[in-house]
């Protein structure tokens, strides 16, 4: 918290557990992450690692009674959210963070209309002063994601729209209050090619316009390229390394993230070159003692084996989880 | 949305008319000879040619369809044996006491089921879910007969604090009314609770909490649309199963409705009344499921749309 | 989103963990009493000396221990008459059972099979069908036929499939999808042999915890008709005919009531909660309910 003052979210030793009948699942293990205003920060790893479990975390919605943060502190412009109470949660949520779901089809109520749906983000956030009315500033925020005949589709149903619209309807929802924090969870994983670089370019317009930091959290790094300044990767609920987006892809340290871009599809490459991580990821509830990406890793030594290696940074703002740069 | 009305409409009508069609080949073509069973034993054989005659039993199985097919739809079911009144005025009369039975036992279970259910499923594991739970699982497996035969020895023998038998006052209606929607209650409850834990556990849920809804309109609203759509089904399902526990709760504690008439009337050989009944309890079960898939429409855009 | 696939759990592993105790001890109650009712009960169950006509159970007053629930009014054995009954519970929920759910499995496979027009008729015919109440049916077949076994076995019969057809319907939709399906098509098996070869031994599942967990209604139902008298006739010792019987006795012979529908529950509670086991187990997707 010394350094930076434009700081809006910080992270820190963040701890979520799944109580399960079977045992505990560890989705997020002790995660340190910082989002300045304005940046937008890609969260890359593979599906389970604990992606979505953060995002959640913070907004405090985990599944029910199963999901429980065990530990950790998140400080969202100076204030620690862990300890507000599920009112002044509820009041934040949807208003100053918001989130975009990953398959618009299901986060959409199918019995009510997208305009109703909509017109809950305003209705039960008294902040902005708009003159408007509900339903005209509904159709004001289809306009502004780009859905064409707006007056009319706030009366639709969401069976009646598209994949692609869907996802606009979805994101009209999560900017409505313009908020400091958009979290954009697999926003174009349900969505064909076209339409996904579109809604991705709807983003960084949206981002441009309101000023908002935008955590992307994706699979897929392609999108991430296309939009984010920063990436972090995280492997088996814990970050294993934060990089500009450029050191990234031209220095990735952290044989994990090495793999990943590596595991790209290059045009022109030949086929059976294209590289896989061997092995799976380790079960959440069951997880070796040293570097979780240990029993996968090419570069293994003793060391990994037997205790989790610390943070280094490697230059300004490259920090890697990994004992051959200590 | 007419379209589909219209359809449903259609649908009704041609149960109701497969039913008469049946009821007049079974109760025609079986055991239920009107001549043989009015007839006394010691009767001549003009007598029997007269009642044949009398009940158009002469003519050809086509007109007899018909006919009966046109004394239906006039409300015409012949006359009761017993009472010697038309079948339809007698089966009437008695109405009124089942209904206000059925609609007494239907409410408290909507309303004990509806609560139960939607509060377990918001606090699993709770104390009114592992309540609610219990109480379902014994709704489901006592059989409701026996319940009724107990609730009379606890309170009406032994205790003395509940009449046993008859209509009278609010007391009378106590225990019938438990008896009756025991079951209905556990069903209701059990549904209940498993299509709204269903529903919150889904995205859409999460989404409206992303939002920043409120809880109660995220359970209310969000979660209860979705999981009613599974609850009206078995709301109407109830209903059936109410009509079947009317002829069991009436005959326990001998309450003057058509249940414990259409009994009587089986074994006395009073075939017209149980046609009548029969009939009636037709219409009843299709008007309810017509009436369900309107209210189903209404709530699902998907069907309103089709 | 919330998946916990990655966790690499063993899902067999929770198989074990709850067993239905209650349930397996009511189960093994009642099979017992219908496979070995001749070695267990102490008395024939229909004869009676008139002599020791409405005896109490052996901790009353006037109990002896030689009828251990006391005798009812023909002073035939109480226990000995629970226990033969389990038998007629069991004949007529496995007659029912037979008949229904091979017809709606039969109905069932060929709507979801074939689809289209069938498929449409056939779910219309279900829908328009399970709107009928059971009680009407059994009126009229025991008009023509006379109340008795016979008549609840086919009234259960005629209503019971429209939910079997349903379900196996659906199962047999998704199960035509995958490619063990669509290769016994290309390799020319006939739709006969694809049906009953290849879909219906995936439908086992199903149909062991939809017939496990019908029986306990087929059972109150049972004893419920033979209470009104629509069903098994005197002298069986059906279980609602019992409580019948004991019904005109009930101001000074409580446990010729109390006792039937003990049993009742007994047998019920068994298939329910082993019922609702195997759902969990054999079914953790939970399509059936």
């Amino acid at each position: 918290m010394d350094k930076n003052t434009t700081e809006l979210l910080k992270i820190e030793n963040l701890q979520t557990s799944f109580f399960t009948k079977k045992g505990e699942v560890k989705a997020v293990d002790g995660v340190d992450l910082t989002i300045e205003s304005g940046e937008t920060v890609g969260l890359v790893g593979e599906s389970g690692c604990g992606k979505s479990t953060i995002s959640l975390s913070l907004m405090q919605v985990l599944p029910q009674p199963a999901g429980k943060i065990t530990g950790g502190k998140v400080w969202f412009k100076g204030e620690n959210l862990l300890e507000k109470t599920k009112e002044e949660m509820r009041r934040l949520r949807g208003d100053r963070i918001s989130m975009i779901m990953q398959d618009p089809m299901v986060a959409m109520n199918q019995l009510l209309k997208v305009g109703y749906q909509i017109s809950e983000v305003l209705k039960y956030h008294e902040n902005s002063s708009s003159s408007l009315n509900l339903k005209d500033r509904c159709i004001d925020l289809l306009k502004r994601v780009k859905v064409p005949a707006p007056e009319s589709r706030i009366n639709d149903y969401p069976f009646q729209f598209s994949g692609g619209m869907s996802q606009r309807a979805l994101i009209a929802m999560g900017i409505a209050n313009n908020p400091d924090l958009l979290i954009a969870d697999e926003p174009t994983t349900a969505l064909d090619v076209t339409i996904a670089a579109q809604v991705l370019k709807l983003m960084q317009e949206v981002q441009k316009e309101t000023g908002a930091s935008i955590i992307l959290i994706t699979h897929d790094l392609a999108s991430i390229a296309q939009i984010c300044t920063r990436v972090v990767v995280m492997y088996a609920g814990r970050v294993v390394e934060k990089a500009p987006i450029k050191t990234f892809f031209k220095n990735p340290a952290h044989p994990y993230s090495v793999g990943l871009i590596q595991s790209v599809p290059v045009l022109g490459r030949r086929r059976d070159q294209l590289y896989s991580i061997k092995g799976q990821p380790p079960s959440l509830m069951d997880l070796p003692k040293g570097c979780r990406f240990a029993p996968r890793c090419e570069h293994v030594f003793d060391k990994c084996l037997n205790e989790y290696p610390p943070e280094v940074t490697l230059e300004d703002r490259h920090k890697v989880s990994c004992w051959r740069f200590v | 949305m007419q379209g589909f009305i219209f359809k449903r409409i259609g649908i009704a009508i041609m149960t109701v008319f497969l039913v008469l069609t049946i009821v007049f080949f079974v109760f025609r073509m079986g055991a239920a000879d009107p001549v043989s069973i009015m007839l006394p034993p010691d009767a001549s054989e003009k007598e029997a040619q007269m009642l044949t005659k009398k009940f158009g039993l002469d003519k050809p199985l086509k007109v007899q369809y018909l006919n009966f097919l046109k004394n239906a739809v006039r409300g015409d079911f012949g006359e009761s044996f017993r009472y010697s009144e038309p079948a339809a005025q007698v089966f009437l009369a008695r109405l009124p006491a089942t209904l206000k039975l059925a609609a007494l036992a239907f409410a408290l279970a909507v309303v004990v089921g509806l609560s139960v259910g939607i509060l377990s499923a918001v606090k699993p594991g709770s104390l009114i879910d592992r309540v609610g739970r219990l109480f379902a699982l014994a709704g489901m497996s006592l059989p409701s007969f026996w319940v009724g035969i107990m609730l009379i020895m606890l309170f009406g023998v032994k205790l003395q604090w509940l009449p046993i038998s008859g209509r009278g006052g609010f007391l009378n209606y106590i225990m019938p009314v438990i008896c009756m929607s025991l079951y209905s209650i556990a069903l209701i409850t059990r549904l209940a609770r498993s299509s709204m834990m269903d529903a919150l556990k889904s995205d859409y849920v999460v989404m409206a909490r992303i939002k920043g809804v409120p809880e109660k309109n995220v359970i209310l609203l969000h979660a209860f649309k979705n999981a009613s759509l599974s609850v009206v089904t078995v709301i109407i399902g109830i209903l059936a199963v109410m009509i079947t526990n009317t002829v069991v709760v009436e005959m326990i504690f001998s309450w003057p409705g058509i249940g414990r008439l259409v009994i009587e009337s089986f074994f006395t050989r009073d075939y017209p009344v149980v046609q009548v009944f029969v009939i009636f309890l037709t219409i009843l079960v299709t008007t309810l499921y017509l009436i369900m898939d309107i209210i189903y429409a209404y709530i699902d855009p998907r069907i309103r749309f089709q | 989103m919330f998946s916990l696939s990655n966790t690499g759990v063993n899902t067999k592993k929770a198989i074990g963990a709850r067993l239905p105790y209650l349930g397996l001890v009511c189960l093994v109650i009642f099979f017992s009493c219908v496979f070995f009712a001749e070695l267990i009960a102490p008395y024939d169950p229909n004869e009676g000396e008139l002599l020791n006509a409405t005896l109490p159970p052996f901790w009353q007053v006037d109990g002896t221990v030689e009828h251990l629930l006391g005798t009812d009014m023909l002073g035939r054995d109480v226990l000995s008459r629970l226990i033969h009954g389990s038998r007629i519970s069991f004949l007529i929920s496995v007659g029912c059972i037979s008949f229904y759910g091979s017809l709606g499995i039969l109905v069932g496979l060929m709507s979801g099979f074939f689809g289209g027009r069938v498929d449409m008729f056939i779910m219309r015919l279900t829908d328009l069908w399970s709107s009928l109440p059971g009680i009407i049916v059994l009126f009229m077949l025991a008009s023509v036929n006379g109340p008795s076994a016979t008549t609840i076995i086919i009234t259960f019969g005629i209503m019971g499939w429209p939910g079997y057809a349903r379900i196996v319907r659906g199962e047999c939709l998704s199960l035509k999808e995958r490619d063990f399906v669509r290769l016994a098509k290309v390799a020319g098996c006939s739709d006969l042999r694809i049906m009953f070869s290849h879909i219906f031994p995936n439908l086992v599942n199903t149909i062991i915890i939809m017939a496990t967990i019908e029986v306990g209604g087929i059972i109150v139902a049972t004893a419920t008709m033979s209470f009104l008298g629509l069903g098994t006739q005197p002298p069986s010792c059906d279980w609602g005919l019992m409580l019948a019987e004991g019904r005109q006795y009930i101001t000074y012979a409580w446990w010729l009531v109390t006792f039937p529908g003990i049993a009742i529950i007994v047998a019920v509670l068994g298939f329910n909660l082993t019922g609702d086991w195997l759902r969990k187990v054999l079914d953790p997707k939970q399509k059936l309910r």
